[in-house]
Formats: C-alpha cells, structure tokens, sequence
C-alpha cells in the first residue's frame, strides 16, 4: 500500500528551480522496465514566494511524495534551508480525473494523498 | 567558415543530429504530416486568417466533443526517456473545455501513454500531465489559465518528466511516466452543449 505525504517548502538564498528539480529528481541505479527508479518518488509544483514575490531565487516547492522518501525530502529541504510553510491544497501534484457518468460524463479532479503536512499559524 | 552539409551547420561536430521536428502553423492549410481526427463530434479545423493566432480547432457542440491533430498512431519518433517538446497554445475559453498539447502515445484515446499540458476547466491550475497505460498523474502548475497564449515545454528524462510554462519551471512528475515511444499532438475538447476552441501557433519535439 502506497501512502503519501504532501508539504509546501520554502527556499530562499542563492538557489534555483533547476538546482531543487535536479536534487530531486535524479535517477538512482534502479532499473525497472524500460525506466530508472527516481531518488525520489514526488511530485513537484514550484510556485513564486508570495512574501517575495519580486525575487527569483526565492521560491517554494510543494511535494506530494512517497513517505517511505521522507528522509530523503527533509534532507534536501535542510541541506538548503528551506522551511515548511503553509500548504496551498488547491495546487494539486498527484491529481487524478474522475468522470460522474450521472451527469453527461461531467470530470472532477482529486488528489492522492494521505497525510499534509503543513505549518501552524499562532498569531 | 564553409560546411559541407546542412548537418554540420546545424549540429557540432562528432555528433549525430537526432530526429527534430517543428512547425509553426503558418501558410493556408495544414502541412500534409498532420492528420485531423475527430474522437468525437465534428470538429471544424482551419489555419487563422489574422495575426499569429495559428492553427484552429473547434469542437462540436455536445458535451464530451473532441477534435485533433497528430501523426496518426502512424509516426512516433521521440523517445519517452530522452525528448523534449515545446508548444505555444491558447483556449478560448475558461468555461467547460479543455485544451491540449504534448507527445502522445494514441492520439484518440486521451488517457493513454503520453506527457503533455493543458488548460482544464476541471482543474483550476495550468497542469503537466503524464500517463501509462492508463494510469494517469496531473500537476498543477501555479498559473491560472487564460485565453492568452502560453509556451509551454516539458523533458522526458529517465526517471522524471519537468515541465515550463513561459521558460519557468513549474512541474516535476515522477509519477506514472510514459514507456514507449511517442508523436505530437493538439487537442480540444468541450464539457458542455457548445463548441470550444483552441489554437496553436508552434509544436517542437525532439530526441536528446
């Protein structure tokens, strides 16, 4: 059974999209079928800070992963320092279509994840 | 500096050019390579006679009507573990359709092999979609959809499919990743009683 967890990090510094995607996704030694098992099994959405939105090497990564990388996705978020922050449910990673045949086949979009992690306001 | 082959002008030396394909949707009619197909419903297919708004499709006017232009599951030249495809889209609308372009495994079956964008009304977010044998993922990028036009872009790499909407990147998916090889495609669908319509101006695929 599959489980997986989803987080919104937030990296700012000397960094960019390319270096985070490149930390994330590079392939292991693990072949499987006609394609190599990634470093880590996660989706991304990179999306600007909105408290910076003027500065390009501030951004934030959201990550719908596997649970069973979650070492693996808290040491990249700490090797560069981001932070976890607030999640924006509504930007989907793992989404999936699902068609209502009541009703002229109509399509609805949900998500696959089973735990959000997320940070706590306590203003 | 002379050369002496087209080849050499355009690849550097000691490397074999891979296959590339790009059109950019202009004179009269639809380059021969194309086949326009309807999944379903009667579409309506024309070059635009105004200022780069290239290549039109229009759907029919029942729900679930869709129209296409691919190489007709005849030619697939792109890798699913080492190309890139660049497209430059727009939809007409917001409301009740969808909009698409990428590399495809079946042109007519929309859930089938592929990795692609698209504007969805179900999905509120431009997104990067990738499938196998069914199995489909889609990830949101951050930006709203529009009737503007948008470039749109995405790698198939070995264990990943990344994705740019205007030379930023918004996506990564890891997740249910295409297996076989792979053709250009340009989609429009309408999920209610009205012809939508989408346009393309330019399609690039190639092999890396």
């Amino acid at each position: 059974m599959r489980h997986y967890k989803k987080l919104n990090i937030s990296f700012a510094g000397f960094l960019n999209r390319e270096l985070i995607a490149e930390e994330f996704t590079r392939p292991t030694q693990i072949q499987i079928g006609p394609r190599v098992q990634p470093h880590i099994d996660g989706n991304i959405t990179f999306q600007k800070d909105p408290a910076r939105p003027w500065a390009i090497n501030c951004f934030m990564a959201q990550v719908n992963f596997r649970s069973s990388d979650e070492h693996k996705v808290m040491r990249i978020m700490n090797k560069y320092g981001g932070k976890v922050v607030q999640l924006r449910e509504e930007l989907h990673q793992r989404g999936h279509e699902e068609t209502d045949n009541t009703s002229k086949g109509k399509e609805y979009n949900f998500e696959c994840v089973d735990e959000l992690i997320s940070h706590r306001s306590f203003n | 500096m002379s050369f002496t082959s087209v080849h050499d002008m355009l690849t550097p030396p000691k490397i074999i050019r891979k296959q590339r394909f790009w059109d950019f949707f202009d004179g009269d009619s639809l380059r021969s390579w194309w086949a326009q197909r309807d999944v379903a419903g009667t579409g309506t297919f024309a070059m635009q006679a105004t200022v780069d708004d290239g290549f039109r499709i229009t759907t029919g006017s029942t729900s679930g009507n869709n129209s296409l232009i691919d190489f007709n599951d005849a030619a697939r030249h792109y890798s699913h573990i080492g190309s890139i495809f660049i497209g430059n889209m727009r939809s007409t609308s917001v409301t009740d359709h969808y909009t698409i372009t990428g590399l495809t495994e079946q042109g007519a079956s929309p859930s089938d092999t592929r990795y692609n964008w698209k504007n969805d009304s179900t999905i509120s977010f431009m997104s990067m979609g990738t499938a196998v044998n069914s199995s489909s993922t889609n990830v949101s990028s951050s930006i709203t959809p529009d009737t503007n036009f948008h470039k749109v872009a995405a790698e198939a790499k070995s264990a990943s499919v990344i994705g740019w909407v205007d030379d930023i990147l918004e996506a990564i998916s890891t997740a249910n990743l295409p297996d076989v090889a792979l053709q250009p495609i340009f989609r429009q669908g309408t999920r209610s009683d009205n012809a939508k319509g989408g346009r393309i101006k330019y399609i690039e695929a190639y092999n890396t």
